[in-house]
Parts: structure tokens; sequence; C-alpha cells
């Protein structure tokens, strides 16, 4: 049985897409290596006892079952924004509207948990559907604009950001906030109200199911529906989509009004999972940090989970280092900025990648036989 | 209202305002000029204001503050340079990058040196002089707000003819067009594209540290988190307006910091939210994109209502 | 006499394994103005990139006034003197004529502009040529055929002695081109020597001393222009032969495609086709014949839907196209095989799978409610690899890594598998490996057999007489000639007819029909 398995992996790892995968891995670990190496070198520079604290940003968050937990809660947020990122940069669309648009899903999940008359879990639920709604319809202004006009959806989406963002604020300050809360928050959502916890003690939440299902559907709608199809066609050459028929408009303006659909079902979710108000007062961030989950996932939803998981150890290691150590957390955003980069760069290790290529390529010409 | 924005402290205060999102559109100009815009402006401005605020309290100096602001701005620019020239990283995903790691850096730096992680405001910058021109300053109105400004207001002005200067009469200024409108016919005729371009960047990374230095010695006395705040995109917007014209780039920056002051304003004096407020500079470049989309769509510079205001175009006799 | 230039045996094969140039010697003599002429893809336009600089050859050599010469670069080549006017203008539009010529050798004061200075050269120096120009107009301002100037004396003003024209009249108008030709023969007598690179036989007659004729990446010979008539050198360009045996007679079917007084206007405002009109029956293969450009494309991209700004009719079966968005058109039943296979008809970023299978996934019922029916899909995209005899592993690879024909063979696969009514097939062999061709010929005429409608666009004869029932010659944006009878055909009438110089009347089989 075993036997079998080692087999399957190892044909796996002969044939032309497997050792194709197998470069793109390997470029990516380079990318975080070399990431993890600057920042060691940041956290060497700063810190008294530099040894120690690696060992703490390392292994910190497997320490005990509430770090472990962190991890997943750290997760959370970037599976959904990331897979959103897939889907849209699989589309061929550079959009933003994420970071809004979780931010404003998480604020009207708040709102209408509490206020929507329906019994129990139908509460929660019914608030991030709302909430994924309402931002599919804000995601439409970039993406209409992108497909009429081709006005650059990243700065379109930047500025709707902010608007957003003061629309929200304007609204949680003067509308929404709780005057029995001791600070700025919005009402208290009972237990009832909310997402119940997987775990209580180590506050994971059923969100992480949300957010696990979502990928899940993210890449059933990229590689099993025809809409997914005509996505990954325009995103890939536009003129040959338009000349086997898709309506390349079309797909540039759904793959965005889903991925801020998606982002805005995020916020609400992560905020009805693990918070019981809220109460943020800046743009938390998670929207480009889903840019970094999509790269490293090969924009691959699937993979985003993994992705994202990673990326919330490395969170969670910085929090730990912060808490226990003399070095400050924001070295983690350093770290996920250098492995963009590198991944990013397509001519990072290219040489590499092309050579093998052309060498696959030519023994796939040789190969041919006759009908070549 | 209308007393508000025609008042003396509103032409001012405009200026004030609007000093940093010029220096930002004057970094994207240059860069755009040469064909690789750099989106990573935002992040260079913060941590160039970190730099001037940091080091001009450390060493009261605000020369060498101002001086090391830039060093940092021309070095974040060549660090895009070499993802994007070099590695071939998308240049949108590298300015992503390079922003993320610019605020995290940011705030990094700040807590490792001072301790605090918000602002810098216990170890206020020294600042940056004001510098007041005798007779003209004395004039009604624009006196105080053309010529009894900042050293770094001068500055922009300045700068705003030089690179019209530099870009239009200048042997590098045409290598810098020709390689930012058609590289391969460039290099066709022997001109470094890469090495004209890295140059074209490094006056943008000094656009952008002087921009982030005004932050920090100039608006406020002191660095903190965020302090940016869209500006860098704004001053990115202001050049898609500008077509390239460091004139018209100028007006819509100014035309961005009367805006923003207006929201500012507008609150005390004529008590709208300031939330809702904040969102105006945005949602103007929001409508000033569109507007620009549907000019550059429907050709409207063909439309002879619209004609007659552009710049008059030299037909070829013959 | 010493030969100016001398290039022995040079080869030049492309990286997607294409032979351009096979082994090629040539020779320019100094002070002539010397033709190269060929069919497109004879290798014209590679042999003189290779003396510019601008490409490397495998192997060969060059020789200037026998010194052998390495180039590395079109700045070496015009350290030699050697010069090149584009098809596609090296220009920067934005800059004005004087900064475009003087780009990269600025006159300057320790890097200030002397703006006067060099206005006052450009002028002088298109006083000398008798070029004239509004020199501080930006060249975006400028026509054509003024770029065209200012191409030329960029390359005199680096001292070229010579000048290499790269199908220079492609985009002038007939006063521009003469206008063109008094410049050349000045300049000849200024002690320049010319080479063009054509294939318009007229103006070799007109202009040129010598022409070398090139076919498929060979050199057929050089010749005096006064010794050789138009075609002769026609027929060594096409190179026909017509077989002895012409295609099989297809039977005519209903109608299966009409158009008619097809009109539409090309960017620049010319009539890119004049009142076209044809019909295509079931059974039976057309070719649009002619020189590359006359209107056989433009005719495709309205008939596929690629553009819908034309008057006069379209109709498939008796149902108008115009207006109908490209899958619809896609639905009534046309499969387009498009010249461009790489870049159009293919994408290359995805899997083998994704190109077999563009067509039918937006054909998937409304009841799977957007899934695809990726069972049927698979079935489908392997069956065709099997039939089609797509040299590969497994479909779900990545499409570019089969080589060239293979590539094609899918496009082909994917547009014929489908049994369309109407298949569009435009250069359909070019740059495919001889294996593959016969093997695509065998579809098309099985398509044929069955009852299938197919427009044939090509340039290479033997194929077009191995294949067409009929051939409607275009030149101009009209169709000047339809040959029903293919073995009562004529070649040397056949090229009169692709060069404009004759059009066929009633008697021979009037163009519009119905």
């Amino acid at each position: 049985m075993k036997n079998k398995l080692f087999r399957s992996i190892h044909d796996y790892f002969h044939t032309s897409r497997g050792q194709l995968v197998v470069m793109d891995a390997f470029r990516t670990l380079i990318a975080l290596l070399l990431a993890l190496v600057v920042a060691f070198i940041i956290i060497a520079v700063t810190s008294e006892t530099p040894f120690e604290t690696i060992k703490i940003f390392l292994t910190a968050p497997f320490s005990d079952a509430y770090t472990r937990g962190m991890i997943i809660t750290q997760a959370v947020p970037l599976i959904f924004t990331g897979v959103g990122v897939c889907i849209m940069v699989k589309g061929g669309q550079f959009n933003m509207i994420g970071e809004g648009a979780f931010f404003a899903g998480a604020f009207i999940g708040a709102i209408l948990a509490v206020r929507l008359q329906v019994p129990g879990l139908l509460a929660p639920l019914g608030a991030m559907l709302a909430a994924g709604i309402m931002m599919g319809i804000v995601g439409y202004v970039p993406a209409k604009l992108k497909a009429a006009l081709n006005v650059n959806e990243f700065v379109s989406s930047l500025m709707l950001n902010f608007i957003i963002f003061w629309v929200c604020m304007y609204l949680f300050s003067n509308v929404f906030a709780d005057p029995d809360a001791g600070s700025l928050a919005t009402a208290y959502i009972d237990d009832s109200r909310r997402l119940p916890f997987l775990d209580a003690d180590n506050e994971i939440s059923t969100s992480i199911l949300f957010a696990l299902g979502t990928a899940v559907l993210g890449w059933i709608f990229l590689y099993r529906t025809k809409w997914g199809y005509a996505a990954r066609m325009t995103g890939e050459n536009p003129v040959f989509a338009r000349y086997t028929g898709i309506n390349t408009k079309k797909s540039i303006i759904l793959v965005q009004i889903i991925g801020a659909a998606i982002a805005g079902l995020g916020g609400a979710a992560f905020l009805l999972g693990n918070s019981y108000r809220f109460i943020w007062k800046a743009l938390p961030g998670y929207g480009f940090d889903g840019f970094i989950v999509a790269i490293i996932a090969f924009n691959n939803p699937l993979l985003v989970p993994i992705a994202a998981l990673l990326i919330g150890y490395l969170r969670v290691g910085a929090v730990e280092m912060a808490r226990l150590s003399d070095v400050p957390n924001e070295v983690v955003y350093i770290i996920q900025a250098v492995i963009i980069l590198f991944i990013g760069g397509q001519a990072f290790l290219a040489g590499m990648k092309r050579r093998r290529l052309q060498a696959l390529t030519t023994k796939a010409k040789e190969e041919g036989g006759p009908h070549v | 209202m209308f007393s508000f924005i025609f008042s003396e402290q509103f032409l001012t205060s405009m200026i004030l305002f609007a000093t940093p999102i010029l220096f930002a559109s004057f970094a994207a100009l240059i860069s755009k000029k040469a064909g690789t815009l750099n989106i990573n402006v935002e992040g260079s401005m913060s941590l160039a204001a970190l730099t001037g605020g940091l080091i001009s309290y450390a060493t009261q100096s605000w020369v060498l503050g101002l001086l090391s602001a830039v060093i940092v701005g021309v070095l974040m620019s060549l660090i895009f340079a070499w993802f994007a020239l070099k590695l071939k990283t998308d240049s949108i995903l590298s300015g992503i990058a390079l922003n993320t790691l610019a605020s995290g850096l940011a705030v990094y730096i700040l807590y490792v040196v001072i301790g605090v992680k918000g602002d810098s405001s216990l170890h206020p910058s020294a600042m940056i002089p004001d510098i007041r021109i005798p007779l003209l300053a004395d004039i009604p109105v624009i006196g105080p707000a053309l010529f009894s400004q900042n050293l770094l207001v001068y500055l922009v002005f300045l700068s705003a003819i030089v690179l019209t200067l530099v870009l239009n009469h200048t042997r590098f200024g045409m290598h810098v067009r020709s390689v930012g409108y058609n590289p391969i016919a460039a290099s066709s005729v022997g001109i470094p594209v890469i090495r004209t371009k890295i140059y074209a960047l490094i006056i943008c990374g000094v656009f952008a540290g002087l921009g982030g230095a005004y932050l920090s010695m100039v608006y406020l006395s002191y660095f903190s988190v965020g302090m940016v705040s869209g500006r860098g995109f704004i001053g990115i917007a202001a050049e898609a307006m500008g077509q390239g014209v460091p004139l018209y780039t100028m007006l819509f920056s100014l035309f961005f910091g009367a805006v923003d002051y207006f929201a500012v304003g507008a609150q005390t004096v004529l008590g709208f939210p300031y939330e809702l407020l904040n969102t105006l500079p945005y949602i103007m470049t929001l409508i000033a994109l569109v507007i620009y989309a549907v000019y550059d769509k429907y050709n409207l510079a063909a439309h002879p209502h619209v004609r007659w205001w552009l710049p008059k175009k030299r037909k070829a006799s013959l | 006499m010493q030969a100016l230039i001398r290039m022995e045996k040079i080869r030049k094969v492309y990286e997607n394994g294409f032979l351009a140039n096979d082994e090629i010697d040539f020779s320019l003599s100094s002070g002539e103005i010397h033709a190269i002429a060929g069919e497109n893809g004879a290798g014209k336009s590679t042999l003189m990139k290779v003396l510019y600089g601008l490409e490397r050859p495998n192997s060969g050599k060059i020789f200037l006034r026998d010194e052998p010469l390495v180039l590395r670069s079109p700045a070496d080549a015009l350290r030699h003197g050697i010069g090149m006017v584009h098809q596609h203008f090296m220009l920067v539009d934005e800059l004005t004529v004087t900064e475009n010529l003087f780009l990269g050798m600025e006159l300057n004061h320790y890097g200030w502009l002397d703006k006067a200075k060099m206005l006052e050269q450009a002028k002088a120096l298109g006083t000398k040529y008798h070029m004239e120009l509004d020199y501080a107009a930006k060249c975006k301002n400028l026509s054509v055929s003024q770029k065209q100037k200012v191409e030329i004396l960029k390359v005199l003003l680096r001292a070229a002695e010579i000048i290499i024209f790269d199908e220079p009249t492609a985009v002038l108008t007939a006063i521009e081109s003469a206008e063109l030709f008094e410049q050349l023969r000045l300049l000849r007598d200024d002690h320049h020597t010319i080479v063009i690179i054509t294939h318009k036989l007229q103006e070799i007659k007109d202009l040129c001393d010598r022409v070398t004729v090139l076919r498929q990446g060979k050199n057929l010979g050089t010749f005096k222009v006064s010794e050789i008539s138009k075609e002769e050198i026609s027929r060594l360009m096409v190179g026909f032969d017509i077989p002895a045996q012409s295609a099989t007679q297809g039977t005519q079917g209903e109608t299966v495609l009409g158009i008619s007084h097809l009109t539409c206007l090309s960017k620049g405002g010319k009539k890119a086709l004049s009142d076209v009109s044809l019909s295509v029956h079931a059974g039976e293969i057309v070719c649009l014949a002619g020189v590359e450009g006359n209107g056989q494309d433009t005719t495709v991209d309205c008939l596929v839907g690629w553009r819908s700004d034309y008057q006069g009719t379209i109709a498939l079966k008796g149902t108008s196209l115009q207006g109908k968005t490209i899958r619809a058109i896609r639905s009534l039943g046309i499969g387009h095989i498009p010249a461009d296979r790489m870049t159009l008809g293919a994408n290359v970023n995805s899997s083998i799978f994704d190109n077999l299978i563009a067509l039918d996934v937006l054909d998937t019922p409304k009841r799977r409610l957007g899934f695809i029916e990726r069972r049927k899909l698979i079935k489908s995209a392997n069956t065709r690899v099997d039939t089609y005899r797509i040299a590969t592993d497994g479909i779900h690879k990545g499409l570019k890594l089969l080589s060239g024909g293979n590539i094609q063979k899918v496009v082909v696969a994917r547009e014929l598998d489908r049994q369309p009514s109407l298949l569009i097939a435009n250069q359909p062999t070019r740059g495919i490996d001889v294996g593959a061709i016969e093997f695509i010929y065998d579809e098309m005429r099985r398509l044929r057999a069955s009852g299938g409608a197919i427009i044939l666009i090509s340039s290479d004869w033997n194929e077009i007489f191995t294949l067409a029932n009929r051939i409607l010659v275009f030149h101009d944006g009209k169709i000047v000639a339809h040959i029903e009878d293919l073995s009562k055909i004529d070649e040397r009438v056949l090229g009169r007819y692709m060069l404009g110089l004759e059009t066929m009347t009633a008697e021979g089989g009037v163009p519009s029909e119905k």
C-alpha cells in the first residue's frame, strides 16, 4: 500500500507537469527562506538576545493549545481575502477592494447580527450573507469602471477603500455606537447571535469552517464552472477569450464583484466568530495580506488555506516574540513583503525554470513520435 | 462657505496641504515619464518622514534630517527599481509589497528606536524653517500665501519649473522621455534604457523623500504612523490627470490640497461631519479618474467645445 | 567589380524551429538600387535584419569590401555605414522631428540642448536631400510618408552609405511612392547604395537596377531588372507548379454563406473592402487568394464578428450575422483557424484541455447551473487527441510544452471536430512541419466531403491548387477574378490578377454573385 503511494508520487514527479510544480514550489521555498534570513538579520541587529528571540519566533506558535488556536484564528481572514484575490487575479484584475470590503463586512455583520429579527443561528448567517451581498454591490463600481471606461481598477478600488472606511467610521461614531460601552464600539452581540466556537478555550471559531468552505467553493468556481473558465481565459489571454466567444467585459465585472463579496462575507464571519463588538478604528490590512496569501498559493484557492496558515504561523510567532522579547511584531510585515517581492519576481530563478522548461519541451518533441 | 473658500487663510492652507501631494505627484511624474510608474511613493514617503523626524531630533539639525529623508527616499526607489527592472516583479505587486514593507518597517524602527508605536511626538523634529520674503509677503491675500511659506514649499514650486526645463531642454530629459514613450526606438539609437530609468527613479526617490520630510518636519513636528494617509496615491492620481505636464500636475495637486483642507476646515468652520469630509479627496480623485477616462474613450479632444482650452497642436506643414 | 557587400551562406533558424534563411549567398554592388523580392515568409526581412545587426545568423559570413564584419547590433551596422529604414517606424511620436533625428546624438552644452543648432542642421540636411518637413512638429502629427522621411533622414544623419528599406511603399499612396522613388534616385546619384525589400513587381521594374529573388529561405538568383520580365520574377517568387491533377471536385450544394456588397474602412480611412460579394456552398473549398493584406483578412474579421462596422450583408444559411456577438456567430456553426495561431488561436498559458474544449464549455446546458460537464469534456478532449494524433501524454499539461506543429493541431482539432457548417482556414499550414500538413489537408477534404463549406486563405499556391475548388482573387479590397475551373488556369494571368494589373470581365466569371 505504502509502496504504491510512493510509486505514484515518484511517477508524478517525473511527469513534466509534476516537475514544473516542483520548480515553483522550490522557488517559493527559496523566497521564504530569503525572507526569513532578512528577518533574522533585522532581529539580530535590534535584539539583545538574537538567538533566543529567533527561537521564540519560530517555536512559540506551537508551544501551547492557545497559540496553536491563534494560528487558526489568524488564518481565517487571510483565507477569505486570499480566495477573493485568487479569483480576481486569475481573472486578470488587480483589485484592492478586499481591504475596504472586509472592514465594512465586519461592521455590517456586527450591526445586523444584533438587529436582524430572526432566531438563533440565522442571525449571524443572515448578517454574513447580507454583508457579502452589500459588498458585492459596492465591488461593482470599480468593476464597471474598468469594463466600460478602462479606469485602472487598482487606483479606483484604492480610493473606494478609503471612502468605504470613512463612511463606515461616520456611521460607527454617529449612528451605531453603543452608548453603554466604555470606548467606541457597536452593540454587544450575544453568544446566541454569534457564530459558535469550536473550541472556546482557545478561541477557535466555526468561522474557520466557513473559510475552508469558501476556499473549496472558490476552487469549484474557477475550475468547474463555465464562468470560472471564462474568467481564467480572460485573465490569461483576453484576445483568445474573445475569439472563442467569451464575453470578456462580463467576466471582468464578475470576478471583481465576487472578490468584493467574499471579502465582505469574510469580514462578517471573522467578526462574528471571534468578537463581541466591532471596535476597529483603522483598516486592518487583511485585504492587502490577501495578495501575499494568493501569491504563495499560486493563485489556487485550494492552496490558500495552507498559505494562510503559514502566514498565520508567522504572525503568531511575531506577536509572541513581541510579547516575550524586545522585538516588535511588525517584523512579520517585512517578511511578508520580501516574500511577495521574490515570488512575484518573474526573473527570480527564472533562468533555472526556463532551462528546465526547454529541456522538457525538447523531450516532449523527441518522444512525440511520427506525428510531431 | 464662500468667504471661507476665498479667504487668505484658505489660500495659505491650501498650499500647506497640497505640498506633500505635490511632491508625490512629481515623484510619480518623473517615474512615469521614464515608463516605470513607481507606486511605492506612499511607502517611501512614510519611511522618509520617519527618518527625517528621528534624525533631525537626534542631531537637532534640520539639514541632516532633510538629507537623511532624501537618502531614504532614494534607497526605496532603488529597491523598487531592482525588483521591477531586474527581477521583473510586476510593478503593482512590488508597489503593494514595498508599501507593506515600508509601513511595517516604519512602525518597527519607531519602536526599536524610541520604544513607542504610535508617533514620535515626545521626540519632536527639528523643523524646517519658514522663509519670509520681505516686500512681496506684504501683498494682501496672496502675499502670505505665496511669499511667506516654508522652504520646502518654495522648493516644490521651484521643482515644477526645474522639471519642465529638464524634461524639455536637456539631453537627459529627452532620453527619459524617449525611454518612456518608446523604449525600443530609444535602444535602437543606443540610449541605455535601464540606466536611464534608474536615474529617473532616483529623482523620483528624491521627491518622495522631500515629501516625507515635509510631513514630519513642517506639517507636523513629529512622525505619526499612517500620516501619509493615501497622499502618495492621490499624487499618482494627480499626475494621471496632469497628463505628464508638470504645470497641470501641479494644478491638480493644488486642487486636491484644497479639497483636503476644505475637509478639515469645513469641519470647524461649517460644522460638517469629520468622517464624511475625509472622503472628499478620494471621491474627487475617483470622479477625476472617471472624467479622464471618459475624455480618453470618447476622444473628447476632438470635440469642439473642449478643444479651445487644450494646448495648441502644431500641425505639420507641407 | 568588387562587391560592396557579400553575404555568404547565411543560415538563420528561429527559436520555434522555422528555417528563415537557408545558406543564402547575396552580393550588393556599390551605387545600385537593388531589390530583394519574394512572397511573405520567403526570408527577405530576416536576411536584411542580419545585415543590419538586428539578428545574428546561426552560420555564415558577411563582408564589407572584402573585410569580414561581425555585427552585434544596429549600432555596429551604423558604424560601418549600414542603415535601415524599418517598415514599422522606430520613432518616438511625442518628440519633434528634430528631436527624433538627433536622438542618441543630441547637440548640447553640458547637457543643455542646443535646440537652435539642431534645428538648423536638420533643415540643412533636409534641403540637401530635398526633403521638406516641418522640423518643429511632433512626429505623431506627421503623415505616414512624412514619418518615413524622418526615418530616412535619421539614417542619413548617421552617415549611412548603404540604406536598406523594408517594404517602404506598403504604407504609401501612389503619389507618395513616386516621390519616394525620386528621393531614392537622388540618393543613388549621391553615391549611396540602396536595398529595397519588396514584393511589388512594378516598383522593381520602375526603380531598381538588379533584383534578387528569395523563396522559402533560398536565393533563386540575382538578375538585372532590364533583362527579366515581371512575369518571370513573379513566377520565381511564387513558384507555381500546376499539379498534374487538379483538386478533387467537390459537389456544390446549397449556399452556406452569402456576402453581398461588403464595404468597410480601415483605420486610416481607406477602404479596406469595396463592394465585395461572394458565396460559399456546402461541399466546396473556396480560396480567397491574393497578396496578403488586400482584404481577405478584413472579410474574415467581419464574418466572425470581430468587427461589425461594415455596410452590406453577411448571411449564414440565410441568417444575417451583422451585430451578433462572436459567441452567437460561433454557435451558428462557424469554425475559425486564425492565421495567428499562437496568440489568437490558442492560450499558451493554459492547458491542452482548456484549449481543446474552449468552444464546448460555452455550450454547457442551462440545467447544469454553470457547472461544466467535465467528464464529457474530458472524453471529448481525449478523443480529439487521438483522432488528430496530438503528441502528448496528458491533456492537463500546459499547451506550451507541445511542439509548434502540435499546438496547431490542437487549434485545428478544436475547430474541426465540431463539424462546423463553415470553416475558415487562414494560412492553415504556415509554419507547420511537413508531417502535420498532409494531415490537416486530409481533415479539410474530409470536412468538405461530408458537406462542410470551407473558406481558405493562403499564399501557398501548391496548397491552393491541392485544396481549392474555386479561387477568388483579391486586390486592393475588391475581388478582381473568380476562377472556377482550375484546370484551365494560366499562371501568368493569375499573376496579373494578383498584382491588380487585370480584372476579370463578365465573360471570365463575374465576381459579384447574388
